[in-house]
Parts: C-alpha cells; sequence; structure tokens
C-alpha cells in the first residue's frame, strides 16, 4: 500500500491486535455457558502523522472496538498497539490517563459519553483545563467560545445540560471538547451520522481543517464510504471483527475487489426518487458473532463461494493493483479468477 | 394515492406552535408546523439539525421534555384530537396503534434492563401477552430486524451491543405491537448501506403487507428517497415546502429546498447578511437566499399551491403580493 510521502513512523500502530468479549450475563452465563464474542480479529493499521484512515464496515462487524483499542480505552487480548513508536499495549492507570490527551475519541453515541449532569461549558472547560492547567479563567471561557463557534453552536448553548440538546448539537458537543485538547490522533467514530447535509459539511471541513493545519491525524469511522471520500485517501473494509480490505478509497469506489466490498457499495442508495431502482441487498442474515462461520467469514453470503472458503481462512495478502484483502479469489469486473495459490494462503481454519 | 372515497389522514398536525422554556428566556422552536400522514403511507420531515423534528414527534405522543411547552395546534389521531384525549385513553394509542423509534437508543434502552425483556414489556402491557408468548415474538422480531443468534442475545445488556445493533432493537420495539403508525426518527442513520438496504426492505414490506403509515423523520436524502411518498421540508418551526417526493427532491422550488439538497443552505458571512436586521418579520430564509424580493423583509409568504398536492411558501410562487413592486 502506498504509505504517504513521509519517512516519519506512523503515529499509531496496530499490530494483529484481537479484542474478545465475554458475554456471560447473569443467567445465561449458567444456560448457555461462557460465550466469547470475538469482536476484533487480528486486525493490523496504521495511521501516519496527519494522515486520514477511513473504517467502514458491517454494524457491529467491531469498528468501535478498533477505535476504543487503538486510543486504549480497552484492552486488546493479543497483539500490540503502538502509539508515536511507543508500545501502549499494558499501558495503565495515571500514565495512560496523562497519555491521553495525544488521542482522543468522538464517541457514536454522543448522548451516552457526555455526563448529563454537566452543562456543555463545563464539559468543555473540563477538557480545556486538563490540557492547559494553568490558563486563567477568563482565557479558559475565550476558548470555549471559539470551539463552540468552530463547531457551529450559538454561545446560547453554553449553559445547556446534554439532555436539552437535538441529537446533531450533542454531536458537536463531543467534537468540541476531542478537539479542547490539541490532540495528536482522533478517532472519530460515525462523527456525522446524526447531521443533515450542510452541518456534515461543515464539520467534515472543520475536521479536514484540523487535519491540515494541526497536522492531526484520524481514525474516520463511518458507515457511508461518500463521508470517508471527503476524508481520507486510504480506507479499510471490515467484517466480522477483519479487515478484509485495506485500499484507496477512490480505488474502493470504483472497484471493489473484496465481494464483501462490493456488496457495500452496491447498495447504496441513489437520493434520486426517478432512479428508483430497489436497492441491492446482500443475501443471507447477518453473522452470529457468538458462532462466526468457519474458513472466511463471508462464505456463507457470498456469490462466489467455494469449497476452499468454507475451510480455509483467507489470509491478508497484497493485489497486483496494491491493495491488501482477504479473500482467496481475485476478480476482474466482478467475474471470479483463478484461486490463489493456496499454499501461500494455507492456515488451516481450527 | 387512492382515489376512493377521501379517508381522514391517519395522522393530522395542525398549526402546531412548541416553545422551549429556558431559565432565563422563551425560545418558540415550532411555530405552526401542520402536516398531514395519509392512511397507508409514508411522509418524511426534511430539516436541519436542531430544528424540531424530534420535537414535534415527541409532541405527536406527548412525551414533551419538562422545558418544552406545546402552546396551541391540533393533533388528531383518526380524527381525535390526541391533546384532549383522556390519559387512559392516550396510554392505550401510544405504544400500541403508535410506535415510536427513538433516535437515540440511549433514550428508550434502560441500560441496566436485558434488552429482549424491555421488547417484551411492550407485549404484556399492551397485548396482555404472557411472558413466555412474548419472549418467544420477542424473539422473532429480533431476527426480523437482522439480530443473529437473537435467541441468545435476548438476555444481553444494551452496552454488549454494537450501536447499529442497538437501533435495529428500537425498530424491533417499535414494531413489537403493529402499530398502525409508525414515528421513525432518523431510523437507520447509525447503519451500513447493506443493514440499512435490509431494513428498509423490511420496513418498506410492513409498511404495505401491514398497510402501516410512517413519520419519518430524516436528513437522508437517499433513506427519504427510497421510502417515503411526500415530504414536508421544516425551516424555521414551518413547513415551507410539501409535496411528492419525485417532485421536491428532483424539482425542488423553495430556494431553501434548493440549497439543502445541494448542502449549502448557509453560505457564510455574505455582506448582505450583515445588512439586514437579525430578526425581520420576512421569511426566515431571506438573509440566505439568493433571489430575495424587496417584500420578501416584509412578511411570511403565504403558502401557494401550484397543482394539486404539491405547497412552497415563497413569493418567487404565485401571485405577486399587492405591494411587490414599489
Ligand atoms: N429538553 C430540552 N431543553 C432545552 N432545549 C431543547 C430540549 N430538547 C430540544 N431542545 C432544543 O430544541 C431544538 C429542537 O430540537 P430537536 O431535538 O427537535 O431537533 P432535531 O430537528 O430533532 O435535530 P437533530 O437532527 O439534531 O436531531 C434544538 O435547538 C434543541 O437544542
Ligand atoms: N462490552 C461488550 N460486551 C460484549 N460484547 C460487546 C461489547 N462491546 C461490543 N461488543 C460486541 O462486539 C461486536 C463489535 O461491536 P462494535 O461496537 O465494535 O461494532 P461496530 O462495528 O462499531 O458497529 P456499529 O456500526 O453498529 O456501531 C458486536 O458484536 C458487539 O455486540
Ligand atoms: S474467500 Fe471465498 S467466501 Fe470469502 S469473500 Fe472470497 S470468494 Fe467469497
Ligand atoms: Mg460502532
Ligand atoms: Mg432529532
Amino acid at each position: 500500500m502506498n504509505d504517504p510521502s513521509t519517512s516519519l513512523p506512523p503515529i499509531v500502530e496496530a499490530v494483529e491486535v484481537s479484542k474478545s468479549f465475554s458475554t456471560a450475563t447473569g443467567l445465561s452465563a449458567r444456560v448457555g455457558g461462557r460465550k466469547f464474542v470475538q469482536a476484533v480479529d487480528r486486525c493490523s493499521l496504521r495511521v501516519f502523522p496527519g494522515q486520514s484512515v477511513g473504517l467502514i464496515g458491517e454494524s457491529g462487524c467491531g469498528k468501535s472496538t478498533l477505535g476504543r483499542l487503538l486510543i486504549r480505552l480497552e484492552t486488546p487480548t493479543a497483539g500490540d498497539i503502538l502509539f508515536d513508536g511507543r508500545n501502549i499495549t499494558r499501558w495503565r492507570g495515571t500514565r495512560l490517563r496523562r497519555f491521553r490527551r495525544h488521542m482522543q475519541m468522538i464517541f457514536q453515541d454522543a448522548a451516552s459519553s457526555l455526563n448529563p449532569r454537566n452543562t456543555v461549558e463545563s464539559a468543555i472547560a473540563e477538557a480545556v483545563c486538563a490540557h492547559r492547567p494553568e490558563l486563567e479563567r477568563p482565557r479558559v471561557l475565550g476558548h470555549i467560545t471559539a470551539l463552540l463557534d468552530m463547531v457551529g453552536l450559538p454561545l446560547a448553548t453554553l449553559d445547556r445540560l446534554p439532555g436539552e440538546l437535538s441529537a446533531g448539537e450533542k454531536q458537536r458537543v463531543s467534537i468540541a471538547r476531542a478537539l479542547a485538547v490539541e490532540p495528536r490522533f482522533i478517532v472519530a467514530d460515525e462523527p456525522v451520522s446524526s447531521l443533515d447535509r450542510s452541518s456534515e459539511e461543515q464539520i467534515l471541513s472543520l475536521l479536514a481543517t484540523v487535519q491540515r493545519e494541526l497536522n492531526v491525524a484520524f481514525l474516520f469511522i463511518a458507515h457511508d464510504v461518500e463521508t470517508v471520500r471527503r476524508m481520507c485517501s486510504l480506507v479499510a473494509v471490515m467484517y466480522l471483527g477483519r479487515i478484509v480490505e485495506w485500499a484507496d478509497t477512490q480505488q474502493l469506489i470504483a472497484t471493489p475487489a473484496h465481494p464483501y466490498s462490493r456488496a457495500l457499495m452496491m447498495s447504496r442508495l441513489s437520493t434520486r426518487p426517478s432512479q428508483k431502482t430497489r436497492p441491492f441487498l446482500l443475501q443471507g442474515d447477518p453473522p452470529s458473532p457468538l458462532e462466526p462461520p468457519s474458513g472466511c467469514h463471508f462464505h456463507p453470503r457470498c456469490p462466489h463461494a467455494d469449497i476452499q472458503c468454507r475451510k480455509i481462512v483467507p489470509l491478508p495478502r497484497t493485489t497486483a493493483d496494491g491493495r491488501i484483502i482477504r479473500c482467496h479469489f481475485d476478480f476482474v469486473d466482478g467475474q471470479r479468477m483463478a484461486p490463489v495459490e493456496v499454499s501461500d494462503i494455507l492456515e488451516l481454519d481450527s | 394515492m387512492s382515489h376512493s372515497a377521501p379517508q381522514p389522514p391517519i395522522l393530522s398536525i395542525r398549526d402546531l406552535h412548541v416553545s422551549i422554556h429556558g431559565r432565563t428566556d422563551a425560545r418558540p422552536i415550532l411555530k405552526g408546523l401542520s402536516v398531514d400522514i395519509p392512511r397507508g403511507s409514508t411522509v418524511a420531515l426534511l430539516g436541519e439539525s436542531g430544528s424540531g423534528k424530534t420535537l414535534a414527534a415527541y409532541a405527536v405522543l406527548n412525551v414533551l421534555p419538562r422545558v418544552a411547552r406545546l402552546d396551541s395546534g391540533q393533533i388528531l389521531f383518526n380524527g381525535a384530537d390526541l391533546r384532549t384525549m383522556p390519559p387512559a385513553g392516550l396510554n392505550r394509542v401510544r405504544g400500541n396503534r403508535i410506535g415510536m423509534v427513538y433516535q437515540e437508543p440511549s433514550t428508550s434502552l434502560n441500560p441496566l434492563l436485558r434488552v429482549g425483556d424491555q421488547i417484551s414489556e411492550t407485549l404484556t402491557t399492551h397485548k396482555g401477552l404472557s411472558h413466555r408468548n412474548a419472549r418467544e415474538q420477542v424473539i422473532s422480531l429480533m431476527e426480523l430486524v437482522g439480530i443473529p443468534d437473537a435467541r441468545r442475545r435476548y438476555s444481553q445488556l444494551p452496552h454488549q451491543f454494537s450501536g447499529g445493533v442497538k437501533q435495529r432493537l428500537v425498530i424491533a420495539m417499535a414494531l413489537a405491537c403493529h402499530p398502525e403508525l409508525l414515528l421513525a426518527d432518523e431510523p437507520t442513520s447509525a447503519l451500513d448501506s447493506t443493514v440499512q438496504a435490509q431494513i428498509l426492505d423490511l420496513l418498506s414490506r410492513l409498511i404495505t403487507d401491514l398497510r402501516m403509515s410512517v413519520f419519518l423523520i430524516s436528513h437522508d436524502l437517499g433513506v427519504i428517497a427510497a421510502l417515503a411518498d411526500r415530504v414536508a421540508v421544516l425551516l424555521d418551526g414551518m413547513v415551507v415546502e410539501d409535496g411528492a417526493v419525485r417532485d421536491v427532491l428532483e424539482e425542488p422550488a423553495h430556494p431553501y429546498t434548493r440549497a439543502l439538497l445541494s448542502g449549502k443552505p448557509r453560505p457564510s458571512g455574505t455582506a448582505v447578511e450583515e445588512s439586514l436586521p437579525a430578526s425581520s418579520p420576512g421569511c426566515p430564509f431571506l438573509r440566505n437566499c439568493p433571489h430575495r424580493l424587496p417584500v420578501c423583509s416584509r412578511a411570511m409568504p403565504d403558502p401557494f399551491i401550484p397543482k394539486e398536492g404539491r405547497m412552497v411558501r415563497c413569493f418567487l410562487f404565485g401571485e405577486p403580493p399587492g405591494d411587490a413592486h414599489e
């Protein structure tokens, strides 16, 4: 993959990270036995300083979890997280908390990430003061006002509680808060999903400016490849815990290589009612993360699945046009080509 | 729409005024919102973030936040005013005949209770089902909205679900009682395109099979194009344009709608903007409108009906008002 023309090391790197959750809750733990959700399954990803990488994929496939792992809001069950060359995989407590000012998250669920009893002013002030304890009160307020203005909220918002804001307004407060500490890396988890087009436009250009001028790197999680296209030159596609394609964004949109990526691109809606073709429907049910399919996780829904897809986990491999995909086959114009040499990719699924 | 004898709309919101009363001031949010939802059809409300779409849905269900006041207006459900209905009747309607998909899953899911029990509660209270039957129905509902392994996930807690799966749970909860009217507030805004396509497909099947009517709140033009029959455009608390989805999205009339569709309703910092008084009695889009006429700053344009089933409130359309030319 063509990394940005920089000799700098990645600001953040995930090396084969995995995360599983126990699903045991009370009764079910006793009845069904202990079960694990493999939310993230050996994912590797690099983001360079000032770069913005997109992450898209099926709902529930582990995007938020991967984002949380990168900034160590979760601890991986396997693999390593490197930040600026330092291995922070096992960091804990104060050391991690102090480090956190370098890496922030814009949470997907703004409603539950804001303390319901804190006004907008104190939520942002908290972040500003943690970052620059030396600032005096009037300067803090100046900072907060500037931040609000940047995210397009009126000053009257300052003394409101999260419960008194619309969904999009909350989303913007959480963006303001993440920007307050001037981090070097931000995981933006669906930052514009509850915004109308014009507010989305405003936030995306704000984030693009921040990225450019302050050299902040982003992992940009979205469910819509259009928003990713605006922000990111590179994008990772995830399916059930695994990164199945890693490509140039334009390339992915024009010619998705992995069969799941293709389904994802084809099911996008048209905004023109007269072209109301029925959106493409991916066949089959979403897989259960509790009992993932064998071999390639996508095989029960894949129109190209063959015997090895059921048996063998496809490993990441680089294609002729420079992407990394996890599929046994190459495709030309949607037609399946001869399988990739199996001995290259052999890893039996136990 | 059907050509048979006119039926009253399943939901008719008439001249709704809602304001927010802060510690120091009162802010009008909805200033005469009127929307009709004909039985069996899907009507979308399109508006910017913070324009009052969610409050409009809350007003219908009578669950406005404490600081919000419904100042005036009517909310007719099958012709009966919900505002004057006795509480017992209202409770029967709410949750049973009207279902709501909440925009933020955290407002409708209790973090401490098993998700399945939360959905089945609506069935035991509204439909009088036994716990056992309710449980089975909930499991098939969860499967219907595409939650794999529903039986096992019935007993999980909300935080164990991803954002998109929580949104599907909320849809399942709203559909539990087979409501006649569904209020769907951004029902798919957290979903990727493949799951979104499945949910929209499910909703459009339910709309046809159960003759369900839908009040769809969305900022996503793709979702509106896929699901809605009609669309109403909300600006400054009022509907400034409405009509068949096809007409409005493909040939928007109101300058605000045109700007909204192109993603740029508020060009910032233009010189004209500065020269206009902050609050004028005229058209709310005045300050950003490229087609402004002298009359636009003096009065709010009346609704103009260019053809049946289409309405626009803008001085560029219809008879020029008496004093348009000075
Ligand atoms: N409980 C409340 N207290 C004070 N103000 C509120 C409250 N609820 C909503 N508001 C305000 O009322 C306005 C309309 O809110 P509403 O939630 O209806 O917007 P919306 O159109 O649904 O926006 P979004 O697309 O962002 O969800 C917003 O400016 C919001 O800040
Ligand atoms: N605390 C937890 N306990 C148990 N399971 C969890 C927990 N957090 C996440 N999961 C599970 O891990 C998987 C991945 O969840 P995640 O939130 O990362 O998905 P996502 O890709 O962000 O989805 P969405 O687009 O819907 O937000 C899901 O199956 C989810 O149910
Ligand atoms: S490995 Fe097989 S099942 Fe998986 S995506 Fe490729 S062709 Fe489809
Ligand atoms: Mg998520
Ligand atoms: Mg809302």
